[in-house]
């Protein structure tokens, strides 16, 4: 049980990862938002893929949407390797009375 | 290739001795740089992927182009060793496109800061995915060969010309349009970055001239006494960019295409036709002498002709030599030779649509390069240009082999200031000797006049007032 409790809070630190001594360049905040927008039109394209009446272009629909999907995914990546993260330390203790898991945000 | 050097030393070196212009000492390389943080590792590869699936999207969604049309099976058939090829694509596609793709991953990796050589790889696994994972059709041999060699020569040009534009002192914003066109990896990883990226290069001296004007030309069928193509009079504008000039003491020599020139050309706009030779230094020593100063060694060679008919286009690496010699006061004869070996080039045109069929013959071969430079600054600068390509058809029958020449003599003379009028004249030949097309004998004349533009009276020459 107090695994499992540790697990949670982590898992909420986690969840409120952020970038916290300054914000990330504008440049790769634009990375961001390109890759969300290529995203959201890969999943277009795969969503006009299905689509009855473009059924000649069905293939190359679906792959090109796969495609700009992935290139999407590529931006997103980029932006996140230019960002800088600041993760919760973690420590572990134990002792005759027990072992435990200490988290600690080091953000304000 | 050095006991000819040797000989053209030894022949200079007889003459009377006349001191360069600026008696400077030459400048030390400069440190090697640092090891980077590994995002400057990743961000490139990354770059290098997001373009593959863009265009790999464009070609599905826009375009709709078979080849696109990747699955499982394609990309397990193209894993296959045996699967490698020589495509039949476009003339354009295979000897420019690819080479410009190749010049974008690279300058992925030169504007993150890595090294020329790093890049190079870069260059080389980036064709290397796309041909294996991002086309149906089967891994072309030709694609990998021009994509690695002719991308990192051409975008080394590139990322050292932007650099210069960057650093221009003209408007700023001038230059980053200027720089943007040239090298947009850069301009985007200039603003990814944190910290700029570690040039490991530095800004050397340059001449650039850029021309516009008109030009005109005719391809003749010698055998048959037959016209074969005519370009009629259209508008032309070029560009040539020399870039440390081993007669300038200012230029170092730190890494590869520290020494490089590009002449670049287009003309429009009834019949597009483009014409791109980079020679560059990839590792050399300089030498010295009261008479003359001048650079050796490995150079890399790549060259994009597309004139009809008499066309050529080849990657390659040789040895070489450019030096500058004053055989007169205020006289300067600058000279280099190139001698390439060429695992992949591209010549003539077959009387096939190419739509259809390759319209042209594939095959390793070998690169000539001679040029003559004379000038007298603010008065005028004469050059005689002679280069030939051997393709042999070796790679796919017929069996027989291209021989293209191209003697280019041309003028410029300043008429005021930094402005200049030009003519030039190029007298092409090709010669093909294939046992399944027969014997062709081809004759080209092509003619320019232009206004230029030059960035500096004395065309380049240091240390004349």
């Amino acid at each position: 049980m107090q695994t499992v409790t540790a697990l949670v809070v982590v898992a909420m630190l986690g969840a409120d990862l952020r970038p916290v001594d300054r914000p990330a360049r504008p440049a790769v905040q634009a990375a961001a938002f390109v890759g969300a927008g290529f995203l959201t039109a890969g999943v277009a394209f795969e969503i006009a893929a299905s689509d009855r009446t473009l059924a000649q272009y069905a293939v190359s629909n679906t792959i090109g949407g796969i495609a700009l999907m992935a290139a999407g995914l590529c931006f997103i990546t980029i932006a996140a390797v230019l960002t800088t993260w600041h993760f919760p330390s973690l420590s572990v203790w134990a002792t005759a009375g027990g072992a435990g898991l200490v988290v600690s945000a080091p953000w304000p | 290739m050095s006991a000819r050097v040797a000989a053209v030393l030894l022949v200079l070196c007889a003459t009377p001795a006349f001191a360069q212009d600026d008696d400077r000492p030459l400048r030390a390389p400069e440190p090697a740089p640092q090891i980077l943080p590994w995002p400057h590792y990743a961000v490139p590869a990354l770059e290098g992927l997001t373009m593959h699936f863009m265009l790999l999207a464009f070609s599905n969604v826009v375009t709709r182009m078979p080849f696109a049309e990747i699955s499982g099976a394609t990309i397990a058939h193209n894993l296959q060793l045996g699967a490698w090829t020589f495509d039949v694509d476009y003339y354009l596609t295979n000897q420019f496109g690819h080479p410009y793709q190749g010049a974008l991953t690279f300058n992925a990796a030169r504007s993150s800061g890595l090294s020329f050589w790093w890049s190079a790889i870069y260059a080389t696994l980036g064709s290397l995915t796309w041909e294996l994972f991002f086309e149906a059709e089967p891994p072309s041999m030709n694609d990998q060969i021009t994509t690695s060699i002719g991308g990192s020569l051409l975008g080394e040009a590139l990322h050292r010309s932007a650099l210069q534009l960057r650093q221009t002192d003209g408007p700023r914003w001038l230059g980053l349009i200027g720089a943007t066109l040239l090298d947009p990896l850069g301009t985007i990883n200039g603003g990814l970055f944190e910290e700029p990226p570690i040039e490991d290069v530095t800004l050397d001296p340059i001449f650039v001239r850029w021309q516009a004007g008109a030009t005109a030309g005719a391809v003749v069928d010698v055998s048959n006494e037959v016209l074969r193509d005519r370009m009629r009079p259209q508008a032309l504008i070029s560009v040539l960019l020399i870039s440390g000039a081993p007669w300038d003491s200012r230029s170092t020599y730190d890494s590869p295409l520290s020494y490089f020139d590009l002449r670049a050309d287009l003309a429009f706009p009834s019949k597009v036709v483009g014409n791109v030779f980079i020679r560059g230094l990839l590792v050399g020593t300089r030498f010295e002498t009261q008479t003359v100063r001048g650079v050796w060694g490995l150079f890399g060679d790549y060259d994009y002709a597309a004139p009809a008919i008499v066309r050529a286009s080849a990657v390659g690496l040789g040895p070489g030599v450019i030096f500058q010699v004053r055989p007169a006061p205020m006289l300067y004869l600058q000279t280099g030779a190139l001698l390439g070996a060429s695992p992949f080039g591209a010549a003539g045109q077959l009387d096939v649509s190419p739509d259809l069929a390759r319209d042209y013959h594939v095959g390793p071969g070998m690169q000539a390069l001679v040029d003559f430079r004379l000038v007298r600054p603010h008065w005028f600068q004469i050059e005689l240009v002679l280069r030939h390509w051997l393709v042999v058809g070796a790679y796919t029958p017929p069996n027989g082999f291209e021989a293209i020449t191209y003697l280019t003599l041309g003028a410029n003379v300043p008429v005021w200031r930094w402005l200049g009028i030009g003519a030039e004249a190029t007298l092409s030949d090709r010669r093909a000797r294939f046992s399944g097309d027969g014997n062709t004998h081809d004759t080209g004349l092509a003619l320019r006049l232009t206004v230029s533009v030059n960035s500096d009276p004395h065309f380049g020459i240091q240390g004349v007032p």
